[in-house]
């Protein structure tokens, strides 16, 4: 670990989510898929394929029998976090929970013989942390390397696999995943390459338009869902930040992404985009914003410069494709009364006050791609340790309109002002749990939210 | 998982390839339950090409060796490489089963 304790991951290199039908046939695969993902974790191989396989299988077997209770129309939610030495992975059911600690030892001489009863106890023994959640319907397994060899990682950079497994090379995706193997690139280098790589990231976007018009658009959907997911980066460890955010893409990819940044002196810029276009283009659109965001956004660039930077960056892309984004991006510190923020035709953001009222962030701007610079910036209060900041993409609020007869956004505002002082990660639960309940009274988008609260 | 199964004398020997876990359990325990009905008695279970074996694996073992103890039979396990050992040992399944380094090992006995 670094000095701070701190190590950023880098962004879409790692985090994946599986969303599982309640089936045990698709355990295997989706176990071993898991574990691919995880090789830039620096663990062990062996322990990666045996500890961690047993303990994710045990875990996701045991969500869908008993969490679930077998019922086919239920889902398990996988969500793996991979950094350097350490790989976590939180499983998720939509049962009623269990206490883990009712669970006999399985070693007692009564209790040998029994066919079942042994997966908690093998998780436990294989991972290196297991705990429940206190409803007891999911569970989070954690698998470190070696304390040894842990100090061992500093010098390397962990390397970038982006195999996406049953992926023809010379396809379109395998082309995004060269873009996307630029984009880590593009991070690592001085800012006057940066131009090149974007540029050369756009060639490889113009060539799969060319691709795209020829047809296979529903296998390339698939992956293009793949690598919506691949590419949302994880939430940096940032000290004073408590953030959470979640992203439940439909079957087509409507586009939607999230970036929380770490800046210097202390500061986090929050970012909340949506691609108007679905599929591939709308997949790349997302790949150019969110690595050129960061670029920018780490020079230290106030909101509406950063905006700018894009704009001129990507605006030719975007006019030439016929896509718009809407785009809102926030910056704030930990102790500091305000924040900064540009909102390019984003549905608003809000601030939820102690008091459970909700203060609107309006659009500065029109959405990127329509309006014209330079873009605009707002300043907010902001009562650190108490408000909690909060982002979200039509696809939310319009999945939750007309329940209990209020618009989507009274539905957000509400629950989330009703449980303002729980941890961000829970209140998204509980947004995403009513948001799967809602039914849908237009089609499906993704679905995008972004929580944060600062110390 | 896939498995294939040959006689040597008396005894049934199956050699497992790939997984045993939640799902394909219950083709093991099919197989062995027709096998059993069949008549035979002398199992031997072999694991050299098997990566890893979950809770539910083991119980349908569990299963096996119960039915294969009420008709006075016997189930072996071999090949098992370290960490498949070290999963027989941590759930002290290694007391209940008979366990060798290999196949002829297991029949020689």
């Amino acid at each position: 670990m670094s000095a701070d304790g701190l190590r950023r991951t880098p962004a879409g290199a790692g985090d994946l989510v599986f969303d599982l039908p309640n089936r045990i046939g698709v355990i295997e695969e989706a176990v071993d898929h898991a574990v691919e993902c995880c090789a830039r974790a620096r663990i062990e191989k062996r322990r990666l394929l045996f500890n961690f396989r047993v303990g994710l299988t045990e875990a996701i077997s045991n969500a869908m029998l008993f969490g679930n209770e077998g019922d086919p129309e239920k889902r398990v939610r996988v969500d793996l976090e991979v950094e350097p030495g350490e790989v976590r992975a939180r499983i998720a059911d939509e049962g009623r929970g269990f206490d883990p600690d009712r669970v006999p030892d399985p070693r007692l001489p009564e209790n040998l013989m029994r066919s079942d009863g042994r997966g908690i106890f093998l998780m436990r023994a294989l991972m290196d942390d297991v705990h429940f959640n206190s409803a007891g319907n999911a569970v989070t397994l954690v698998l470190r390397d070696d304390a040894g060899r842990a100090g061992g990682m500093e010098d390397a950079d962990p390397p970038f696999d982006f195999a996406i497994p049953g992926l023809d090379p010379a396809s379109p995706a395998a082309r995004i995943v060269a873009a996307m193997v630029a984009r880590s690139a593009l991070l690592a280098r001085e800012a006057e390459t940066n131009r090149a790589e974007l540029g050369a990231a756009l060639e490889a976007n113009r060539r799969l338009r060319e691709e795209m018009a020829r047809g296979q658009e529903s296998r390339e959907m698939e992956l293009a869902h793949d690598l919506q997911l691949k590419l949302l980066p994880p939430i940096p460890r940032i000290p004073g930040i408590e953030a959470a955010a979640r992203v439940v893409p439909t079957a087509s990819v409507g586009g939607d992404f999230y970036q929380v940044i770490q800046l210097s002196r202390g500061r986090v810029g929050i970012m909340i985009g949506d691609v108007s276009g679905h599929g591939f283009p709308a997949a790349l659109i997302m790949a150019l914003v969110m690595s050129a965001a960061e670029i920018y956004a780490e020079q230290g660039a106030a909101p509406a410069t950063v905006m700018q930077y894009l704009d001129r960056a990507i605006g030719d892309e975007l006019q030439s494709t016929e896509m718009y984004l809407s785009l809102c991006y926030c910056v704030l510190a930990p102790g500091r009364p305000e924040i900064a923020y540009t909102n390019a035709g984003h549905p608003s953001a809000f601030i939820v006050g102690s008091d459970g009222g909700a203060r609107r962030l309006f659009a500065t701007d029109p959405p990127m791609g329509i309006g014209e610079t330079p873009y605009g910036e707002s300043t907010v209060r902001w009562s650190p340790g108490e408000d909690l900041l909060l982002l979200f993409t039509d696809g939310l609020s319009d999945r939750l309109a007309g329940v209990r007869r209020s618009s989507g956004e009274e539905q957000i505002l509400r629950t989330v002002a009703a449980n303002r002082d729980r941890a961000p990660g829970d209140i998204l639960d509980l947004l995403f749990e009513m948001s799967r309940e809602a039914v849908p009274s237009i089609p499906a988008d993704d679905r995008t939210a972004v929580i944060l609260r600062t110390a | 998982m896939s498995f294939t199964v040959r006689r040597v004398g008396s005894t049934l020997v199956v050699d497992v390839d790939g997984q045993l876990i939640v799902g394909n359990r219950h083709e093991l325990k099919e197989m062995m339950h027709e096998e059993l009905a069949g008549g035979a008695r002398h199992f031997i279970v072999d694991f050299a090409r098997t990566g890893y074996i979950d809770s539910s694996g083991l119980g349908v073992l569990v299963g096996l060796s119960k039915r294969v103890r009420e008709v006075d039979g016997t189930l072996q396990l071999t090949s098992l490489s370290h960490d498949l050992m070290r999963l027989f040992e941590l759930t002290k399944l290694d007391t209940l089963f008979t366990i060798r380094g290999s196949v002829e090992e297991a029949l020689a006995d």
